[in-house]
């Protein structure tokens, strides 16, 4: 395995202002990824993912951002807000903190371990409930082509401790990047978290994105993961259809590990994505019943809006002796353009007997017959359509409870399906009710 | 025919989960005798001289040798593929001896009379019937070709199905018979380098049936080919053709059983269907190969690579295959939907069971427009078997109007084994309807408990409540396969019992 000199170089220069101890530990982990380079589509959970390219391309350490960017536009209200830009803290120095392990391809692993800066490290104390949603800015800024940054956020809810949290990863319009960030869970007995992750990268970036989750004894996990669309449509980035053979395409991998560890955990997990120009968008969902009395619910709905390759492979693995495992996952996708892919795999991985799990998945169109029925009552073809269409993704979007949020990631959304929708605070909330 | 089971306290419902276990404890493989026959074979290993050996010994014309060793060159150069579910020691492809055939068919028997009386025996204890009297008797109204290890030994009706027009005949025959037909479909529709386990086959491959329907014709009959492996340590290679032309028909069976034995030993085969405008191929199997013992020692690697291609308009290609036996099972029967209106069908029923292991499934390719598929996989895991359902459905740009159904369920007996399944669905066209359905369950003790309640006897139920699950598989078998399929997988869930 070969990888680009660069790589060498910029590690070379990260660590030497690192303590001895944590350089050798970088610097082994480093090595791993330097032998093992990144995984290709020859390994079957990157089955349609070929990350070995961007081994071979030239990289630079991101620099510190030159001035702070105007995040109004993303701002939300009511939350404590954390800042990162190209991997930096914005506010304050963030505190040490441990490498980062991960349930991954090991070169790929190495690469995040030997890079990785701290991004939110929270703990959350006994039968504490956060009062106010944290929202965790992750801003891309890349002035130069090659630019990476690698960022670790560590969360732990102790026992019956509550919270919500919201992370977002923008990326501004700029050069080529490559960046990955981690994001490691841990939920102890009756602890609740609910995580909305909105994926909002520009053109031309290459983003791997691990989650792990840890589950306990009746804690309960809620995850809604966004991936928007662009603005608007349109393929400003010349090359290769798929973005994976180019390295100016965009490709987004976000892997989703989720261990039901204990009785009673409960996970749900759901997805959304908007899909085109071009992109390269994978997701991989993984629920692993480990311990019995699990239950779990997967909802996904996908729009393949143009060009674009979108993957969503949902997995639920009940180990033996999970007994009484109760799991359910559905996929729905709508193609509403040519050239638009998408490729779904749900999974099911069962060692245990005493168990209920169902999956299904579909690709498909508008049901004609919903279309005509608005349109006899006089609603326009292309609202009519987009109605359909909202209600389709709203089964997933009603699950952000963070209401201007979800005001938000709706308007985007449907502002790419040709006809005005008035979309208010107000008309939500209902809906969510 | 009972077991201590059936003689069970009747009171003692609902019945534990011991007990289905109990079910399924004993299984006897009734086909693992072996034939004490002279055998003509070869040194085990593999290199060109062997190929060059194979061809020879089949008396092969220059360009199939050709296709041979080119298949061989680009085998050298492959990996073996590490993706499928299973797991199994290195198989030494060295320790493998790559032709064998029965003595006494060293000198080509001109027809049934001269065939080896123990050759003959065997089959009729497989209970296939290869003289022409019987079948005409009324027994079965089927033509039989029957490949025994490397070679095929006899094939019934010619006469009739040569009145038809249909060419039924072991593929060595067809070379060197109808050459211009082998020569245009062999390896059109799976390529010699297509995958390590049919580039293997593409270079030894032993024998096998060919079949030609010619335009317009409906073959008068059921078409059946019988594997037999009987050596140590051989692998075998077969290799079937058939080829439909325009508005022609066939339904073809295929079985399969092998000796008891301690070494696993590789079955790697290659069919190949071709159908024509507006023909329809029905393609049934019941893979009954020796599955190895309750610890999983012994048993066939069964490594299969069939496909159909639907080439012509409005074509049609049906799998049905009832999956019991083999200790690993690797096999995607798939169709290639190329023609406009081609349809594509696939009905599994694989059982695990002990420590077998099957990653099975299909792929369906829609290429044409308006083209349709429909999946049916029933999978039942029982002891420590691992099953896995892996069925690709891809539509391509241009496949305007394609439509699948995929519906796979698993059925579970008992805690120590695996139900799996990995669907994967790829949709480049924005016309298209793709829809994917999977359960798992298991015998629930309700279920159970309705039949006892109404006096069925434990291992009935159990029976009942299999074939029920299996329903939609068995119906689409011809009559005589789906009777040999219930007894097979009540044979494999009872142990003793038949």
């Amino acid at each position: 395995m070969t990888i680009h000199a660069s790589y060498g170089e910029a590690f070379e220069r990260f660590a030497a202002a690192l303590p001895a101890a944590e350089r050798a530990a970088r610097a082994a982990a480093f090595d791993t990824f330097a032998q093992r380079g990144l995984p290709d589509d020859g390994i079957e959970r990157w089955h349609y993912t070929n990350l070995q390219p961007f081994a071979a391309q030239p990289v630079q350490l991101a620099p510190a951002a030159a001035g702070t960017p105007d995040l109004s536009a993303w701002r939300l209200e009511d939350c404590d807000e954390h800042v990162w830009i190209n991997g930096r803290a914005l506010n304050a120095a963030a505190a040490p903190a441990p490498l980062p392990s991960l349930d991954a391809h090991a070169g790929l692993a190495g690469l995040h371990r030997a890079f990785a800066t701290p991004g939110l490290q929270l703990t959350v104390p006994r039968d504490v409930r956060l009062d106010r949603p944290l929202h965790v800015l992750s801003v891309s800024d890349a002035r130069e082509a090659g630019e990476m940054f690698h960022l670790a956020h560590r969360i732990r809810l102790e026992r019956g401790a509550q919270a919500l949290l919201i992370v977002q990863n923008l990326g501004l319009p700029g050069a080529t990047r490559f960046s990955t960030q981690s994001l490691s869970i841990e939920l102890a007995e009756g602890a609740q978290l609910t995580l909305v992750r909105v994926q909002d990268e520009a053109r031309g970036t290459t983003h791997w994105l691990q989650t792990t989750a840890e589950v306990g004894h009746d804690a309960r996990l809620d995850v809604v993961n966004v991936d928007l669309p662009y603005d608007e449509s349109g393929d400003p980035i010349p090359g290769e259809a798929t973005a994976a053979k180019a390295s100016g395409g965009t490709l987004i991998r976000s892997d989703w590990r989720v261990k039901l560890a204990a009785p009673g955990a409960h996970a749900e997990l759901s997805g959304l994505f908007g899909a085109d120009g071009r992109v390269h968008l994978d997701n991989q969902y993984e629920i692993d019943h480990a311990a019995p009395h699990g239950t779990s619910r997967q909802w996904f709905r996908g729009l393949g809006f143009g060009p674009s390759r979108a993957i969503l492979n949902g997995r639920v693995v009940v180990q033996r002796g999970a007994q009484k495992t109760d799991s359910e996952q559905r996929i729905a996708n709508l193609m509403l353009a040519k050239g638009a892919e998408i490729d779904a795999k749900p999974e099911l991985e069962i060692y245990a007997d005493d168990v209920k799990c169902a999956h299904g998945a579909s690709c498909g169109q508008l049901d004609d017959a919903a279309v005509f029925y608005l349109r006899s009552r006089g609603v326009p073809e292309a609202q009519a359509r987009a109605l359909l269409i909202y209600s389709f993704i709203n089964d997933v979007l009603a699950r952000v409870p963070h209401v201007a949020l979800r005001l938000r990631l709706a308007r985007r959304i449907t502002a790419r399906l040709g006809a005005g929708l008035d979309l208010s605070e107000a008309t939500l909330s209902g809906a969510a009710a | 025919m009972d077991s201590d089971l059936m003689a069970a306290n009747p009171s003692d419902i609902p019945v534990p989960a011991e007990g289905i276990e109990a079910l399924v404890q004993n299984r006897k493989y009734a086909a693992g005798f072996v034939t004490d026959i002279e055998s003509e074979r070869i040194a085990p290993g593999l290199n060109e001289d062997v190929v060059r050996l194979i061809s020879a010994k089949k008396q092969e014309p220059e360009w199939l040798l050709e296709f041979r060793l080119k298949a061989f060159r680009r085998w050298q150069s492959m990996r073996e593929p590490h993706w499928a579910h299973v797991e199994h020691p290195r198989i030494d492809f060295q320790a493998i001896t790559y032709w064998s055939a029965p003595k006494s068919m060293a000198n080509q028997p001109k027809s049934l009379d001269e065939v080896d009386p123990k050759l003959l025996e065997t089959y009729k204890k497989l209970g296939i019937p290869l003289k022409e009297q019987e079948i005409l008797a009324g027994v079965q109204n089927v033509a039989v070709d029957v490949v025994f290890d490397s070679v095929s030994v006899a094939t019934t009706f010619k006469q009739k199905l040569a009145e038809a027009g249909v060419i039924f005949c072991p593929i060595s025959e067809a070379v060197r018979e109808h050459p211009e037909l082998v020569k245009k479909y062999l390896g059109s529709v799976v390529p010699f380098g297509d995958n390590y386990y049919a580039a293997l086959n593409s270079a030894v491959f032993s024998d096998g049936s060919f079949v030609f329907v010619p335009k317009g014709v409906r073959c008068p009959m059921e078409l059946s080919t019988y594997f037999r492996i009987n050596e140590r340590n051989t692998g075998q290679f077969e290799r079937t053709l058939i080829i439909c032309e325009d508005d022609a028909q066939v339904s073809y069976l295929e079985g399969c059983t092998a000796p008891q034995r301690d070494e696993n030993q590789l079955h790697a085969a290659v069919v190949e269907l071709v159908a024509l405008d507006r023909a329809e191929i029905k393609y049934s199997t019941v893979q009954n190969w020796y599955p190895g013992d309750e610890n999983g020692v012994g048993g066939i690697y069964n490594f299969v690579t069939k496909r159909g291609d639907c080439r012509g308009r409005a074509s049609k290609i049906s799998w049905t295959q009832v999956e019991t036996g083999s200790a690993i099972t690797w096999k995607y029967p798939s169709c290639i939907l190329r023609g406009d209106d081609s349809v594509g069908e696939f009905y599994s029923v694989a059982l695990t069971h002990h420590r077998q292991q099957a990653d099975t499934g299909t792929k369906m390719i829609h290429v044409g427009r308006n083209t349709r598929s429909t999946i049916v996989s029933k999978g039942i895991s029982a002891g420590r078997g691992q099953q896995a359902y892996r069925g690709l459905v891809r539509v391509l740009e241009k496949a305007e109007g394609a439509r699948n159904h995929t519906r796979c369920d698993s059925l579970l007996i008992g805690d120590q084994c695996g139900a799996h399944t990995f669907p994967y669905t790829e949709v480049r066209n924005p016309t298209a309807i793709v829809e994917h359905e999977a359960t798992t369950s298991k015998i629930a003790d309700d279920q159970l408990f309705y039949c006892r309640a109404r006096g069925i006897g434990e291992e009935d139920a159990v029976s009942m409540i299999v074939n029920g699950f299996c329903k939609d598989v068995f119906k689409e078998l011809p009559m005589e396969f789906a009777v040999e399929a219930q007894k097979l997988l009540q044979v494999s869930l009872e142990g003793a019992v038949g």
